[in-house]
Order: C-alpha cells, then sequence, then structure tokens
C-alpha cells in the first residue's frame, strides 16, 4: 500500500515538473508589453501571433548578454 | 563616447540590469555590461522589435517603450520622444518595470545633456571629425 502511495506521489511529482519544464520552454511566462506615444498599452500573451512575431529579438538579445 | 558615464551610473544604480546599451537609428552611443559584438547584436535586435512593434498598428502612433519578458528576465526598450534616441537593456525577472523605464529614460537625458556641454559637444564634433 505504501509502495503504491510512494509510486504515485513520484508519479505525479515527475508529470508535474515535466510540464513545468515544457512550459518554460515554450516560452509559457513569456509576455510582451507595447507602450505607445499615445499612451496605451498593449499586453501579448505568449501564444499571440504578435508577441510570436516580437519574442525571437528578445531571446536574441537575452542571448547575446549571456555570450558576452 | 558621451553615452559611457551615464550607462556605467545607470549599472551602478540599478543592479537589476545586466547589460544596457544607447543608439541612434542602428549607431551605438555606447554600452554598458556587454562587450562589443554583443552591443552590435543587442542594437540590432532592439531596433527590429522596434521596428516590428510599430508596425502591430497602423494608426501611426509611435512605439514609445517595450518590455518582452521571458525565461526570467526582460528585455526593456525606450524611445525618446522626438525618436533621436533609444536605450535597451536586460533585466534580472524581480525588476520593476516602471522603474527600469524610469531609469532608461533618465539614462538617455543624461547622455543627451553630456552631449549639450562643452566638453560632450567637442567630443561629439570629434567624433564626426573621425568619422568622416
Amino acid at each position: 500500500m505504501l509502495r503504491r502511495l510512494l509510486a504515485l506521489i513520484v508519479l505525479g511529482g515527475g508529470a508535474f515538473a515535466g510540464a513545468l519544464a515544457f512550459r518554460r520552454r515554450s516560452g509559457g511566462h513569456a509576455v510582451v508589453d507595447v507602450h505607445f506615444d499615445d499612451g496605451s498599452l498593449v499586453s501579448f500573451g505568449p501564444r499571440s501571433a504578435e508577441a510570436q512575431r516580437l519574442l525571437p529579438f528578445a531571446r536574441d538579445i537575452l542571448a547575446a548578454v549571456d555570450r558576452s | 563616447m558621451d553615452a559611457a558615464k551615464p550607462l556605467a551610473d545607470l549599472l551602478e544604480l540599478s543592479p537589476q540590469i545586466e547589460a544596457a546599451a544607447v543608439f541612434r537609428g542602428e549607431e551605438i552611443l555606447g554600452a554598458a555590461g556587454v562587450g562589443d559584438e554583443a552591443a552590435r547584436r543587442l542594437v540590432d535586435d532592439a531596433v527590429r522589435l522596434l521596428d516590428s512593434a510599430g508596425k502591430l498598428r497602423s494608426d501611426g502612433s509611435r512605439v514609445a517603450q517595450v518590455r518582452a519578458a521571458l525565461s526570467g528576465r526582460s528585455v526593456f526598450v525606450v524611445q525618446q520622444p522626438e525618436g533621436e534616441r533609444a536605450a535597451v537593456a536586460v533585466a534580472a525577472g524581480g525588476a520593476t518595470p516602471g522603474l527600469v523605464f524610469f531609469d532608461l529614460k533618465r539614462t538617455l537625458a543624461a547622455v543627451a545633456e553630456e552631449r549639450a556641454t562643452p566638453r560632450g559637444r567637442r567630443a561629439a564634433k570629434e567624433d564626426t571629425g573621425s568619422a568622416a
């Protein structure tokens, strides 16, 4: 009984860690905020087409800083 | 380079900022926290980020600032209202966006001030002279 419970906990933990890693890899927490000169702000979530267009530039900037 | 001191001050006073650069068009006016090659990439990508963000609206509105948060860190880009100079910075995830934007605008203002002083004007003239 205890063994089964332990196996379940390990399995659940593994699945959670995997989901977390996938979320991070796919930019789950990524967000882009664009402020315009008229005072408006538009926020784009990670799955939006706009963020997909803008995030690669930010990713390149982070990579350049890491390599420096 | 009249952006060197304001950028050094920025990194000293804002420990959450890892690297930053000030540029005009595609010209690098100064960089801190990164080498020359990385500064070039920082500025090239910042220019492309601003260009792409500007195409998101077709009503003629200009992009004033952009924040892109990913992988636990953030990239900030600020443009001066008259569009003369801009700044890009990379900050740690815990950085407060409003404060980073404020610090970048202050840095841009300091660069403009440095250029307005006689010493800054002389340096700018020398820059132009050596570029010609």
